[in-house]
């Protein structure tokens, strides 16, 4: 469906409690204001939006910001490009033999000395722990003296070789243990977020107080075109962006320390917001348990009912809540296991 | 121009591309939603990646009359 300039005035005006007209005029004066910045070879940013600025064919060009385009995209926020595996020809040449071949995943350096360590044990051991060969020794000792020195000797001789096998075997465990612990380590940063969503830049303690918008200082321009991997090219190199600026409610920023977050009581904000979405049901009853249930278990759960194109009104049930997706991102190692690949994002109202 | 009237167009130009819905403005141009599948990529240092898919917002500038 298409929105027109007329149907967006209206749904603007629906939104921010201004009236049509008003809304309709002040859309002609963005525009102008839009059209004239560039044609002056000038940027202007829209905080939270984008950029408009002339390219290189002298075209208006438009660059949403990284907040904006995280939450077109919010449904695949977090998806990182998955490597993959080169051409299957290589395979068989680099594959181990059959029976190896199923530890690839990494076990295979932990498998090899405790096998190889489990048969030294045994070898030494073999003949010396069990009862039977020990009465053994003791008579042929009581028979042959002689042969009873060689043999305490021999044991001596042993004794050192099983504290030789102890150590090693108590070696190989620790590295075991250790290389365990490090892989665990090393799984957890890679279900961060990335960086390009964590590096969101604030918003609000760069912009001035005001009711108008206001220019941005030249710190902020600057600042507003790093977040710009590829600088406009039809832009005056010298030139600053024109900024509007926005900024949130107050009430936002003094509720933000007790009403996000993964953990506590979900309390209804004035502010959209973002949950973690862990179930999307289409009983009411279900979800509500659901709910009742991750409450019990500590978390900031909430029910939002959304409609859906072709299963209708479905109940979601999603834990936490966020200020903005990157927030929301940053929570997910906290989820249950079951929970940290199966989720979604989702907007609150 | 009204901080509440910026405010309000941005979210109410992200909601409808979300929603799938073009937005034009006239003497500006179009705001579109597009879905990229994902796909597969070769990187700099020969590793093949399967990139997710994405949604992002493309947009087509009007000429502006002239006259």
């Amino acid at each position: 469906m298409k929105i027109d300039k007329e149907k967006l005035s209206e749904l603007v005006a629906e939104k921010s409690g201004l009236e049509p007209e008003s809304v309709a005029g002040q859309l002609d004066e963005l525009v102008e204001r839009i059209r004239k910045t560039a044609e002056k070879g000038k940027a202007l940013e829209v905080k939270g939006f984008g950029l408009f600025y002339l390219n290189e064919k002298g075209d208006l060009a438009f660059d949403p910001s990284e907040d904006f385009a995280t939450e077109v995209n919010y449904k695949y926020a977090g998806m990182e490009p998955v490597e993959l595996r080169r051409s299957g020809k290589k395979e068989p040449e680099q594959a181990l033999p059959a029976d190896k071949s199923e530890k690839v995943t990494g076990k295979p350096a932990e498998e090899t000395p405790d096998k190889e360590t489990r048969d030294k044990a045994k070898r030494p051991g073999a003949g010396r722990d069990s009862g039977p060969k020990k009465t053994a020794a003791a008579e042929s000792a009581k028979r042959e003296p002689a042969a009873a020195g060689k043999s305490r000797r021999k044991k001596s001789g042993k004794k050192k070789e099983r504290d030789t096998i102890m150590t090693l075997v108590i070696t190989v465990v620790t590295i075991i243990l250790l290389a365990t612990v490090l892989m665990i380590v090393m799984e957890r940063p890679g279900e961060e977020p990335p960086q390009q969503i964590v590096e969101t830049p604030a918003e609000e303690p760069s912009a001035p107080v005001g009711t108008e918008p206001v220019d941005v200082p030249d710190s902020d321009a600057e600042s507003a075109r790093d977040d710009e991997p590829e600088p406009a090219p039809g832009v005056d190199p010298g030139s600053e962006p024109e900024d509007i600026v926005l900024q949130d409610p107050e009430v936002t920023e003094r509720d933000v320390e007790n009403s996000f977050g993964l953990h506590g009581t979900a309390e209804s904000l004035d502010e959209t917001h973002y949950s973690i979405i862990l179930h999307s049901m289409q009983s009411r009853d279900r979800a509500a348990a659901a709910v009742d249930e991750l409450r019990d278990e500590g978390y900031r759960a909430v029910l939002s009912q959304t409609v859906h194109e072709e299963h209708g009104t479905m109940w979601r049930v999603g834990v936490g809540q966020f200020q903005s997706i990157s927030d929301a991102l940053q929570a997910v190692p906290e989820l249950p296991s079951a929970y940290r690949e199966n989720h979604f994002i989702g907007r609150i109202q | 121009m009204d901080k509440e009237f910026v405010k309000a167009l941005r979210e109410t130009i992200r909601e409808q591309v979300i929603r799938k819905n073009s937005i034009e403005i006239d003497g500006l141009g179009l705001f579109e939603p597009v879905h990229e599948e994902q796909r597969e990529e070769k990187t700099a240092d020969g590793k093949v990646v399967m990139m997710p898919p994405r949604d992002r917002v493309e947009f087509k500038p009007v000429k502006p009359k002239k006259g």
